[in-house]
């Protein structure tokens, strides 16, 4: 179990995760999907210990919906929810998701993956 | 006893003498058929009193005497007939019942003639003079009670007004045939007898039921209608309350149903049925068609009431026409333009929550929209500011590249959202001048990022309109970035003077927009797909493109073309003479 699967379907902000990541130490991105389909068949090959997973994904499904079959595929892999909405209330409320990001904050990347390898 | 009897006869004459003279003049006054009906029941039974009063009890033995007292005698039984035949077309009886009350008043109407000289008033009877007494009673008694008992039982569930006229007429009649039978039995010919007083009393205390159920006096009227007022009241108070315009409809119909005694009825508003009374809701429409076809016929026994938002439709019980007095229809009209007010009230307080659900729209599309380009953008700053010196200059001018693209990105987006506000509180300011269209549209492909070698123009340099520039490549760039971000190439730009209007398309070989999404192209923040698999953008391009259009009185439509690949959107601006010469133009440009 290592690396981290990025599950975004926005390519610069993709890019952007994935520069941030490579700067942070155990963080490297071994895996990226589009969508909840091709997240899924990620999560259960690649095994990661992190999936960073947008809330607004292409395809008909949400991040918040699918994050209990990502946490089947991978039940060892933490997943942090990360989006442009104010889900925090909600990202709680599912058992499968261990954090929130919202976009915006960004910069907390480094020390929110920190705390859920901590916490969990 | 003599003179007891000549007073109840003279008190006899009163009475029905005056109960003919006022059911003809409320015939008169209102000319239905109810009306109808009764003033020409109560004119016969008037009319043989008065004429039985006058004419000598004794008979001349004259040939035309003993003719005139059979007619006049034929004319009488035709009272209860007529009181029958009036239960009748209110509510048929049945056929046997029909029959014999016809066949029986027939018999007892022609029988006398066929037997001879009337016997002597004073005198004893012939056997079959005293058979024929019996007939008569039978069917006086027969007649009578077959309307009486319709008349009673049809009241029932009815407006109380008409209620307790049918139930007056009814004990009237039952109260005239015990009368009949009264005199029949115990009366002896030539004598003054209790028998004869008994009968005339009887007679006289049905005069003011009679006159209860013919023409109640209008104090009457209202002291029984008010459980009706009550309803209503009961009604007014609900719609007050009520939120939605199923609960108006409710709240209206049941009672509507109750006050004109109706059997059963539906409330259309906006050509659905909302609300049934007395049939299923699903058999509504159903309903609702046989009774606009009734309607269509001139069937009097259906209500359709109008209002301002939606319509009544009732059936109403076969009594009401004829019994029912407008007064209920009136009460549920007023009743019914409160029923306007609500739905104008709960149209203004869907209004009002729908700019509430449209303002949270706003906010979320909006805050999501500017979050995603915002984050990119503090990304690689937050990057940069820790770790400049780790990172090789190439590194830095690509993430600076990105940044730029996403600020630019967010330019344009706090743009829209701006200009689609302004739309909305219609407080957008505008400079319309002559623009040459040409340079305006290379001017929106650069842009864009594209030229006129990826893009094909075909764009006439003679074609100038008068718009506000800024406004007109606003439109030029919504169009293209939708064509080739959710279209195919080529491209197309073409532009065309068509009378009174420059058209200016852009069209695409992309999948074009499905059917279903066409309706709400047009929409703020309307985009192809639903959810999160939605097409990319804020979902305000088209809504500007096409507020804009109307701000200079052009208009901009959606087209499949005809090969039916592709998307092509047709914005149609005033030409400049056209605006210059229109006495209208200064309304048109100053917004």
């Amino acid at each position: 179990m290592s690396g981290i699967l990025l599950v975004e379907d926005d390519p610069d902000l993709r890019m952007m995760l994935r520069v941030v990541l490579g700067r942070i130490p155990d963080c490297d991105v071994t895996g990226e999907a589009l969508d909840a389909n091709e997240a899924i068949e990620a999560a259960g090959n690649l095994k990661p210990f992190l999936i960073i997973l947008d809330h607004s994904l292409g395809g008909a499904m949400t991040g918040l919906e699918v994050a209990p079959m990502l946490r089947a595929a991978a039940p060892n892999a933490h997943i942090l929810l990360f989006s442009a909405y104010d889900l925090s209330r909600e990202a709680a409320a599912e058992p499968a998701i261990d954090g929130f990001l919202r976009k915006d904050s960004v910069q907390t990347l480094r020390s929110t993956i920190e705390k859920i390898r901590t916490v969990v | 006893m003599n003179s007891t009897f000549e007073t109840l006869r003279i008190v006899q004459l009163i009475v029905f003498g005056g109960l003919a003279l006022l059911t003809m003049l409320r015939w008169l006054r209102r000319r239905g058929r109810g009306e109808a009906w009764l003033a020409g029941i109560f004119a016969i039974l008037g009319g043989i009193i008065a004429v039985g009063f006058f004419i000598p009890r004794d008979a001349s033995g004259t040939l035309e005497d003993a003719l005139m007292r059979k007619a006049l005698l034929a004319v009488l039984l035709f009272f209860p007939y007529a009181l029958f035949r009036f239960a009748d077309s209110i509510d048929p009886h049945r056929g046997w019942v029909r029959s014999a009350c016809t066949g029986l008043t027939i018999a007892a109407c022609l029988v006398p003639f066929a037997l001879g000289p009337l016997p002597d008033t004073e005198g004893p009877r012939t056997l079959a003079w005293g058979a024929y007494v019996v007939l008569m009673m039978v069917q006086w008694v027969f007649c009578s009670l077959a309307a009486g008992i319709k008349l009673w039982r049809r009241g029932k569930n009815q407006p109380t007004v008409i209620r307790r006229r049918m139930r007056s007429l009814s004990l009237g009649t039952f109260g005239l045939a015990l009368a009949i039978i009264v005199s029949v039995t115990f009366g002896r010919p030539g004598e003054v007898s209790l028998a004869r007083i008994v009968t005339l009393m009887i007679g006289v205390l049905c005069g003011p039921l009679f006159v209860l159920g013919a023409t109640p006096p209008a104090w009457v009227i209202m002291l029984w209608r008010r459980p009706e007022v009550a309803v209503m009241r009961e009604a007014v108070k609900q719609l007050m309350g009520a939120e939605t315009t199923e609960q108006i409809a409710n709240s209206l119909l049941a009672p509507a149903v109750r006050v004109v005694g109706g059997e059963k009825g539906v409330f259309v508003f906006e050509g659905n049925v909302i609300a049934s009374v007395g049939v299923e809701k699903r058999e509504g429409p159903r309903t609702l068609a046989r009774l606009e076809q009734r309607v269509a016929q001139g069937d009097e026994t259906v209500l359709w009431m109008r209002l301002r938002k939606g319509a009544l439709c009732i059936a109403l019980s076969p009594c009401a026409p004829l019994l029912g007095d407008r007064e209920e229809i009136e009460l549920l009209r007023s009743t019914a333009i409160l029923a306007d007010l609500a739905f104008e009230r709960v149209g203004n307080q869907e209004k009002e929550r729908a700019a509430t659900v449209a303002q949270r729209d706003f906010l979320a599309v909006a805050s999501h929209d500017l979050r995603t380009p915002l984050a990119v953008i503090q990304g690689y700053t937050g990057l940069m500011n820790v770790n400049w010196a780790d990172i090789p200059d190439e590194e830095k001018i690509r993430f600076n590249e990105r940044i730029d693209r996403q600020a630019r990105h967010l330019a344009r987006l706090v743009d829209d959202l701006l200009v689609s506000s302004r739309l909305e509180a219609r407080a957008l300011y505008t400079q319309p001048v002559d623009v040459p269209l040409l340079p305006e549209v290379l001017k929106a492909l650069e842009v864009v990022g594209t030229n006129a070698a990826t893009v094909d123009v075909d764009v006439p340099e003679s074609i100038v309109v008068r718009i506000d520039p800024e406004h007109l490549q606003r439109v030029l760039v919504n169009l293209l970035t939708n064509a080739l971000e959710h279209g195919q190439s080529p491209v197309e730009v073409t532009a065309a003077t068509e009378g009174m209007y420059v058209e200016i398309c852009v069209r695409d070989h992309g999948p074009g927009v499905s059917p279903e999404a066409v309706p709400g192209l047009f929409q703020r923040f309307a985009r192809v797909g639903s959810g999160p698999g939605r097409a990319p953008g804020t979902g305000l391009g088209l809504y500007i493109v096409d507020g804009l259009m109307r701000e200079v009185g052009g208009f901009v439509a959606y087209e499949t073309p005809p090969s039916g690949i592709g998307a092509r959107f047709r914005v149609s601006i005033p030409v400049a003479s056209v605006i210059e010469d229109s006495p209208e133009g200064e309304r048109w440009i100053a917004v």
